[in-house]
């Protein structure tokens, strides 16, 4: 059978509570549950004492010690006392009612009234005894005394002397004494009744009696005393031959028998109680322990718990920050290929333009050159001809043939710039034709910012740049084609140069000269890809134009100094198109300016 | 927590060791084998309650059904007693009850208690009615908790406060020679020598054992005209035939105060007693006039302070 995690938790409280209740009930039956007849030891000594007591008022009053004033009442106490002792017994029995035990009693109370029937007749009879004695032995004495005394006057007399009167004198006294001698009881009635019977009788009819009016009281207190000694020793016998304390010493042999079971209980009880504490703290002790181990297991639990929500969580981070990143990623890209796309249709239409007009271009080029040389043989025919002709002709041929000359070298130096420019233009179409070669980077680094940065110093010579480069060492190499890349990295310096000498410009307007211009250019490697960056802390780049820096023509520096704007369009096109890299740039206006470009190693190309 | 609940629980439990059994058993031996009465103990608070209750309950006749109290019958002018009607027992005195060894002429209660109860519920007596009792505590005469044994118990307490100690008696007993006059002293030897001491002892002068009316002579009852059951005395608690015409020994306590004497009533005279005393109960033929005389002046006495109604 299978329990549940509850209903055991029940059965082990109920156990608990069970076992609490038999506790109680041991604690109750051991301490407060005494031997309901506690003090019956008491009342038996009681019962004893006055047993005792009785008996020797009894006798004191049997013997007549007690005489002249007598006491009844020890006698009566005593027996009061007895039933006291017997009312507290019937007490207790009815607060603990007990068969056997009231069965004993009612025994021993039967045996009490029995006693106490005995005595009111000893009682009674005791005062008509010593009463009667009294009396007769008054009367005796008096009636001896005169007798006696009439004898010795006739005695002297001697004329009638009467041996019946002298031997009726004699036998009364004999009576007065065995009255008095006798006591009842078997032995004595045996001895001295027939005798004092006789004595009786024959005094009772001896005529002589009459000389005596006194004897006939005497004689009637003397049945009197006969009579009640009688009684009075069969009752004393009787009384005396009641054993109350046989029977008490039943009633309490009874009572210590309930007492030692009662205690026997209790030592029973006591066991239990004790075997059941030590186990009940056993089982709280345990109990404990499981809880500990619950609230340890829970606290366990717990912490997994909260770390598991915590990973879980994180990873949710990470996810979310993955796609984000994907998300941003997305987006660099979709910027890449529009402003890729953008970058391939404005090339296109720049080579395309370049084309047109490289062929027109060519014409007046080459026909200003003509026209040139056309002009210097006009000239030095003239100066053949000069005596043919007049002076002022002359004059003014000359200076026609030079202002013609001048105008066809004006014409060959812009024509020569528009070359340029279009040659220019038409470096985004040399796509796929440049030759890759395995090439050391930081030679080519070196030379780039060698020629850039000397570059601007001649036209600057105020200009000054510190410079920091820092090179991975691991990265020697690179498959790529130098001159391109060169000149792309010459493109990014010369323009970092013109930003750091802005800016030292404007600080200088400003009068301030904290600012030290600072060029930084790191290599990376990382996996099979190298990561170039060129930082200056020029004047930045407006962040509405951020987007705008990589399209051809597009130029925030002043025109006609040879800046057309297709210096970072021509780099675009070096290393997205020819070297299949990637070329992005960070700004922050007047604070800095960051190009990153990256490159692939072994240099795959994908087309 | 648990573990402090199982601790204060054993320290209740402890706590009900204090409250243990007091004993059962109490014993209140009252016994002083001298002959003065002894006054009366001063009672406690709840003793003085109980017998206020007592006396109330002693004179209230609305209790009965035939309307009587117990202060009907023992007025405290006469001595604690009243002249009973014909052909009934005589009524004792109420003074000094506590101290008889058994009540009433029978001696058929054993104790004053017992007594009280057979008083309260005989016909003849009080004739006690409870549902009387219910409506005198409905009309809050008595306390709500009070049943027929605590009224008992009230009623005993307040008989055992009737006693009449500090008669001349007493005092003379008590060392004051000069309470008793010559004649007096001399009524107390003759009552010695006569031998009525021999009954008539103790605290109460009497009152403490059982004795035959006629030991010599019968007299008394064959001059009776018809023997009543109550003539039969102690025969009505042993109906054992040697008790026939067996009384209690009255006390002679306030004997001046208490005509008629005898068990019937039978005697106004308490001269007449003493002769009769003298005859059926000493075997005496006759007693002289004077002896009688300074006896009866000697039971004069006898006669206490009453105690107040």
């Amino acid at each position: 059978m299978k329990f549940t995690y509850r209903t055991k938790d029940r059965l082990i409280r109920t156990f608990i509570l069970g076992m609490l209740g038999v506790l109680i009930f041991a604690y109750y039956q051991i301490e407060i549950s005494k031997y309901p007849y506690a003090n019956y030891k008491v009342a038996v000594a009681l019962f004893k004492k006055h047993d005792a007591e009785l008996n020797e008022a009894v006798i004191l009053v049997r013997a007549g010690i007690l005489t002249d004033y007598v006491q009844y009442d020890g006698v009566i106490s005593a027996l009061a006392g007895l039933y006291d002792v017997v009312d507290m017994f019937k007490k207790s029995l009815e607060q603990h009612p007990n068969v056997k035990l009231a069965t004993q009693l009612s025994k021993l109370e039967k045996m009490l009234n029995e006693e106490d029937r005995l005595i009111t007749e000893f009682n009674r009879l005791n005062p008509i005894l010593s009463n009667a004695t009294h009396d007769f032995s008054v009367l005796m004495v008096d009636i001896i005394e005169s007798a006696t005394q009439t004898n010795i006057v006739e005695q002297f007399s001697i004329r009638d002397y009467n041996p019946e009167h002298y031997e009726f004198i004699n036998k009364i006294n004999e009576l007065f004494r065995n009255v008095l001698i006798y006591t009842g009881g078997t032995q004595n009635e045996a001895l001295y009744l027939p005798l004092i019977v006789t004595l009786l009788e024959s005094i009772k009819n001896n005529p002589l009696k009459s000389g005596f009016p006194k004897l006939d009281l005497a004689i009637k207190y003397a049945e009197t005393i006969l009579d009640s000694q009688q009684k009075i020793t069969a009752v004393f016998k009787k009384l005396l031959s009641i054993s109350t304390i046989t029977e008490l010493d039943k009633l309490a042999t009874s009572y210590g028998k309930l007492e030692a079971i009662s205690k026997t209980k209790a030592n029973l009880y006591r066991y239990v109680f004790y075997v059941l504490s030590v186990l009940l703290l056993t089982i709280i002790h345990f109990a404990f322990k499981r809880l500990q181990n619950v609230v340890h297991q829970l606290d366990e639990t717990n912490q997994q718990l909260e770390q598991r929500v915590i990973q879980r969580t994180q990873d949710l981070a990470n996810k979310n920050e993955d796609l984000n990143k994907a998300v941003i990623e997305l987006h660099e890209t979709q910027d890449q290929l529009i402003i890729q796309e953008k970058m391939a249709s404005v090339g296109m239409l720049t080579t395309g333009i370049a084309h047109e007009i490289k062929n027109p271009l060519n014409f007046i080029n080459n026909f200003s050159e003509l026209s040139n040389s056309l002009s210097l043989e006009f000239k030095t025919l003239l100066e053949k001809e000069k005596s043919h002709i007049s002076e002022p002709v002359y004059t003014e041929l000359y200076e026609l043939s030079s202002d013609i000359e001048s105008n066809c070298k004006k014409i060959k130096e812009y024509g020569t710039r528009a070359d340029n420019i279009v040659n220019s233009m038409l470096l985004h179409s040399k796509e796929s034709s440049i030759q890759k070669e395995k090439t050391k980077i930081r030679p080519l680094i070196e030379n780039a910012v060698k020629l850039a940065i000397h570059n601007y110093k001649t036209q600057n010579p105020s200009f000054d740049v510190s410079l920091k480069m820092d090179f991975d060492p691991h990265l020697t190499y690179i498959l790529a084609s130098p001159s391109s890349l060169s000149q792309a990295f010459v493109f990014i310096l010369s323009n970092a140069c013109w930003a750091l000498d802005e800016k030292l410009k404007l600080e200088k307007l400003k009068s301030k000269t904290s600012f030290s211009p600072l060029i930084r250019i790191t290599t990376q490697k990382k996996e099979d890809n190298i990561i170039l960056t060129f930082f200056d802390n020029g004047i930045g780049i407006p962040e509405k134009n951020l987007t705008k820096v990589f399209e051809p023509f597009f130029t925030t520096r002043p025109t006609g100094f040879g800046n057309i704007g297709l210096g970072l369009s021509i780099c675009y096109d070096i290393i997205t198109k020819q070297h299949k890299g990637t070329f992005s740039v960070a700004s922050t206006e007047g604070d800095y300016t960051e190009f990153t470009i990256t490159l692939s190693i072994t240099q795959q190309d994908h087309a | 927590m648990q573990l402090i609940k199982g601790l204060v629980f054993l320290l209740v439990c402890s706590l009900g060791l204090l409250v243990s059994n007091q004993p059962v058993f109490s014993s209140e031996l009252d016994f002083r084998p001298i002959t003065p009465i002894p006054p009366n103990p001063i009672p406690t608070e709840a003793e003085q309650k109980n017998i206020a209750l007592g006396k109330k309950l002693f004179n209230d006749t609305r209790l009965s059904a035939s309307k009587q109290a117990c202060g009907t019958c023992h007025s405290f002018k006469t001595g604690g007693h009243s002249t009973s009607p014909p052909n009934t027992v005589a009524i004792p005195t109420i003074f000094n009850a506590r101290y008889n060894f058994k009540q009433f002429w029978n001696a058929r209660a054993r104790t004053l208690k017992e007594a009280v109860k057979i008083s309260l519920l005989s016909p003849d007596m009080v004739n006690f009615d409870p549902k009387r009792l219910d409506q005198l505590i409905e009309a809050g005469e008595y306390p709500r908790d009070m049943d027929f044994n605590t009224l008992v118990n009230a009623l005993t307490a307040y008989v055992k406060t009737l006693t009449t100690p500090g008669s001349r008696f007493d005092q003379y007993l008590l060392g004051n020679v000069s309470a008793l006059n010559e004649n007096e002293k001399k009524g107390y030897e003759l009552f010695k020598n006569y031998g009525c001491i021999s009954c008539h002892q103790g605290r109460l002068v009497g009152g403490n054992i059982v004795e035959k009316l006629g030991i010599y002579k019968e007299d008394y009852f064959k001059s009776k005209p018809q023997i009543q059951p109550f003539d039969l005395g102690y025969y009505q608690v042993t109906h054992n035939p040697k008790d026939k015409f067996v009384f209690k020994v009255p006390s002679l306590r306030n004997i001046a105060l208490r005509s008629p004497y005898l068990h019937d009533g039978g005697i106004k005279d308490l001269d007449k007693v003493v002769e009769l005393m003298a005859i059926s109960q000493l075997g005496h033929p006759t007693i002289p006039q004077e002896d009688v005389k300074l006896i009866v002046q000697f039971l004069y006495t006898l006669t206490g302070q009453i105690p107040k109604p």
